[in-house]
């Protein structure tokens, strides 16, 4: 792999000199689009990224972390009669042939929506570094930073609705990529607590004195700003028109929980993770389009048959209802629910009764959004250790999901440090879990596409 | 960077005797340093012609510090409290390590095998009340739903009572399962940690280590040879005999102050704080409570230098763009959404404008309104207000902004507040 990747970019080095002087002084003098004055083989490194595209079947996500690695042997890929099963039993679901685990009563009930993907396969071991490349498609490196998918989807297809941000981070893992290499502003609103809505959105002082106040801001402000008419300070006017926007949004409204029927929060469940579910459904209704909860507790080392269990109910109860509400609102069409985790657990039971990190071989879960219903792809082995059908690695993974929003995968980005990144790092789309091609055609010759690069640039200071 | 401004700069540093405060010292004074920002925006890859430095915004950590500048009114005064926790912090980490590393291979093999006899033996255990943990689960959840579906009356109240008995007895199972999970943990802390923190001890004091029992009750109060309990709280052990000890090694675990050392302390930040009140003519009545507001900031507004770093997501410092410490070089000073809520509805605002604050404090010092408005202006942007600025304000006031609040709002969120000029 690695020395495929270093032929790949010796060769893409070859380029004439005038190419090359173009290209330095283009990126030098940060012009923001190269293409022109680049011939398509420089674009060499890249000719592993996939060129399949779609219609998108999904216009939003909503994208459940497991975070801690979840036990896919307790949970969708359950074994039967093997030592590695533990007490854990399989339940049947409505749809034939899928079997989750005995632990996910409510959400085999909506398995007929759902695509099981049981042949995830990442290559890192540890939660840090799994938690990245699962939510960057990239290894963790100490030079750059990559960007999570709906920073992705805000720089290709921008926002869904102009006042909420378009990308929301419930929950309270501190570990999240963000916006990567991206501006700030592409970064997603983080929501730690879903009943508290969101921080610093109303002001104390009345309405009108506020405004006051704020026209009396730009009137002191006016020398300053004709003074220097920089892009930075430009910046800070725009963001504090978009949070005063923000301030008096209608979309707000979608934090106010209280809002719901006491039987709707009760079914998702009063636990912070089924709240956010249902903060994620409301913030979806209101054109959010990347919209991701995480869910904690999975590292289970010890008493694993004790753990799961638990965190398998606050799942349960969240995910069945989230997937049937979506559904009765006729929303679950357009939204993609995706459900993973770092990595799995090892199928050996370790002497404390708990599974410990297991990358080799796990899960994942898609529902609605374009994806075929009661459909299982991939497979592992009697015990769950290696396998044996269809491997995924987690750039294909993530490739899927890119697939079904309509992005593209080839596009190149540049980072701010002037390195070429895309979508998914090359992952090949899994075409094969979707069920209706809307287009009915995949377009797959280069030549019918228009390259587009796009380079960000970040003021150097 | 030019090479004759390098070359100078070396044999400065040089010259001081690689005394990095007098280079700064130094540095500080140049003209370059001290120019007003240049107005024209540079763009990236263009020759810069030094005409005053870049306009920047603050970093995180200045615009935090901006802030406790405005809050407390002697930032800078030692905060005795916080540096020991910190330092207690690092010991006891240290000490772990320390301990770990006295010991032999052999003496540390030895250790763990006695925990993972314990961790062997439980499984069994563990697994069996696994089995158990799922039945009871099962259990109560059919009891529960059995009753769920009754109609009110006393048959589903007995339904619902099983239920709860059921759902105490799987609960119970639970507890236990974490019992003896819990077992394996202290048993390697009490041979191995435990054994090395022994050794360290004898090693540090050159004295046989005798063991003190702390959790019974007849350890006589005041005895001499009794180890004076420690700050730092670390870890209580449980040996193999279930008898809590503590290893308390010099050096690493420091004596708590008595009581006398410690009122002292606190009647010299008195004594400090009294000087302050009356700096600022705060009425013999008001004292105490300006004393205990002022103890309050000691303990909430510290430099950024001495908060963690980085500090937790949401924090002022992230959201204005500090490092998450993941890559070099990793702080940004972007604009963003949740800094213009921060700055327009946060919690910092009703601390600045708290009447002990040090902002506060210097504009009531001020006699007439107009003082008042320089006091806010310099304090809040280190100069005084243009003629401009003050007929806007007093245009201001008749659209019915009238109090200094509302000046004090208004400047802090304005741009100039934020960028180095």
């Amino acid at each position: 792999m690695k020395q495929e990747l270093a032929s790949a970019l010796l060769r893409s080095g070859e380029i004439t000199r005038r190419d090359f002087a173009a290209k330095t002084a283009s990126s030098l003098l940060g012009v923001g689009l190269l293409g022109n004055s680049l011939t398509s083989k420089s674009f060499a490194a890249f000719e592993g990224s996939s060129k399949l595209k779609q219609a998108a079947t999904a216009k939003n996500v909503i994208y459940l972390y497991m975070s801690g690695g979840q036990s896919h042997m307790d949970t969708w890929d359950p074994k039967v009669g093997v030592e590695t099963a533990g007490p854990t039993k399989p339940i049947k679901t409505s749809a034939d042939g899928v079997r989750i685990s005995e632990y996910l009563p409510l959400t085999a009930q909506q398995m007929h929506h759902a695509t099981v993907i049981n042949s995830l396969s990442s290559t890192q071991g540890a939660h840090e570094q799994g938690n990245y490349m699962m939510h960057t498609s990239y290894e963790m490196r100490g030079t750059i930073r990559h960007p999570a998918m709906g920073a992705w989807l805000n720089v290709f297809q921008g926002g869904g609705n102009s006042t909420l941000p378009n990308f929301v981070f419930v929950g309270n893992d501190s570990r999240h990529p963000g916006a990567g290499f991206f501006p700030a502003a592409q970064a997603p609103l983080f929501v730690s607590n879903p009943e508290n809505g969101l921080k610093n959105i109303r002001n104390s002082a009345p309405e009108d004195k506020f405004q006051a106040r704020m026209k009396l801001v730009n009137e002191l402000d006016k020398d300053f700003r004709t003074t220097f008419p920089h892009r930075n300070v430009k910046a800070y006017a725009d963001m504090y028109d978009d949070a005063m926007a923000m301030m008096k949004s209608e979309d707000l409204k979608a934090f106010d929980l209280n809002d719901e029927p006491g039987e709707i929060r009760a079914a998702y469940g009063r636990e912070a993770f089924g709240q956010g579910c249902l903060l994620a459904r409301r913030l979806v209704e209101r054109g959010v389009r990347f919209v991701e909860v995480s869910l904690g507790g999975w590292d289970t080392h010890n008493a694993n048959f004790v753990a799961v269990p638990e965190r398998c109910e606050t799942l349960d109860k969240a995910l069945s209802s989230l997937v049937s509400d979506l559904h009765n609102r006729g929303l679950l069409n357009d939204t993609l629910i995706v459900l993973t985790s770092e990595f799995g657990r090892t199928p050996t039971i370790n002497q404390n009764a708990g599974r410990d990190h297991y990358p080799k071989a796990f899960s994942g879960v898609m529902f609605g959004g374009g994806v075929k219903g009661g459909f299982t792809y991939g497979k592992t082995d009697k015990e769950g250790r290696e396998v044996v059908e269809n491997k995924v690695r987690i750039q294909d993974f993530n490739a899927s999901i890119a697939y079904a929003l309509g992005l593209p995968l080839d596009h190149v980005i540049y980072s701010p440090s002037k390195r070429p990144f895309t979508i998914a790092d090359k992952g090949q789309p899994i075409t094969d879990l979707f069920a209706i091609l809307r287009n009915g055609l995949f377009h797959e010759h280069a030549t019918l596409r228009r390259r587009r690069v796009f380079c960000l640039q970040r003021e150097v200071p | 960077m030019i090479p004759e401004a390098q070359k100078q700069i070396e044999k400065l540093v040089v010259d001081l005797g690689y005394d990095m405060k007098a280079v700064m010292r130094v540095l500080y004074n140049t003209q370059a340093y001290q120019a007003e920002a240049s107005r024209e925006e540079h763009a990236p890859g263009n020759v810069y012609h030094f005409t005053g430095p870049l306009l920047r915004r603050m970093s995180a950590e200045q615009m935090w510090d901006s802030f406790v500048t405005l809050i407390n009114p002697s930032p800078d005064m030692i905060n005795e409290a916080n540096r020991e926790a910190m330092e207690q912090r690092i010991l006891q980490a240290k000490k772990i390590a320390d301990s770990i590393e006295s010991l032999t291979a052999e003496e540390a093999l030895e250790g763990l095998k006695k925990a993972a006899a314990i961790y062997g033996s439980n499984r069994s255990r563990t697994e069996a009340q696994q089995k158990l943990y799922l039945a009871a689960r099962t259990a109560y959840k059919e009891a529960a739903d059995k009753a769920d579906i009754l109609p009110e009356g006393p048959a589903r109240e007995a339904a619902q009572a099983e239920a709860k008995a059921l759902e105490k007895k799987y609960r119970d199972i639970r507890s236990e399962v974490s019992r003896i999970q819990n077992q394996g943990r202290q048993v390697t802390f009490a041979e191995v940690i435990g054994v090395g923190q022994k050794k360290l001890y004898e090693k540090v004091t050159g004295k046989p280590f005798e063991t003190v029992a702390l959790n019974t009750k007849n350890t006589t109060k005041g005895e001499e040879t009794a180890p004076v309990m420690m700050n730092g709280g670390d870890m209580m052990m449980m040996t193999s005999s279930g008898k809590a000890e503590k290893v308390i090694i010099p050096g690493y675990d420091r004596k708590e102050l008595t009581k006398e050392e410690k009122e002292a302390v606190a009647a010299k930040i008195r004594a400090a704080y009294e000087e302050e009140a009356e700096f600022f003519g705060i009425p013999e009545k008001e004292r105490k409570s300006y004393i205990s507001a002022r103890g309050q900031m000691a303990k909430l507004s510290l430099r950024a230098a001495e908060l963690e770093s980085p500090a937790p997501r949401g924090h002022y410092l992230r959201e204005f763009g500090q490092s998450d410490r993941e890559t070099i070089e990793n702080a940004n000073d972007e604009a963003s959404v949740p800094q213009a809520l921060a700055m327009m509805n946060g919690s910092l605002l009703p601390q600045i404008m708290n009447k002990y604050s040090q902002l506060m404090l210097t504009i009531n010092k001020a006699q007439y309104p107009d003082d008042k408005v320089e006091a806010a202006y310099m304090t809040v942007l280190a100069r005084k207000p243009t003629t401009r600025e003050k007929e806007v304000w007093l245009a201001a006031q008749d659209n019915g902004l009238n109090t200094m609040e509302d000046l004090i709002f208004s400047l802090l969120n304005t741009q100039q507040f934020i960028f180095i000029q």
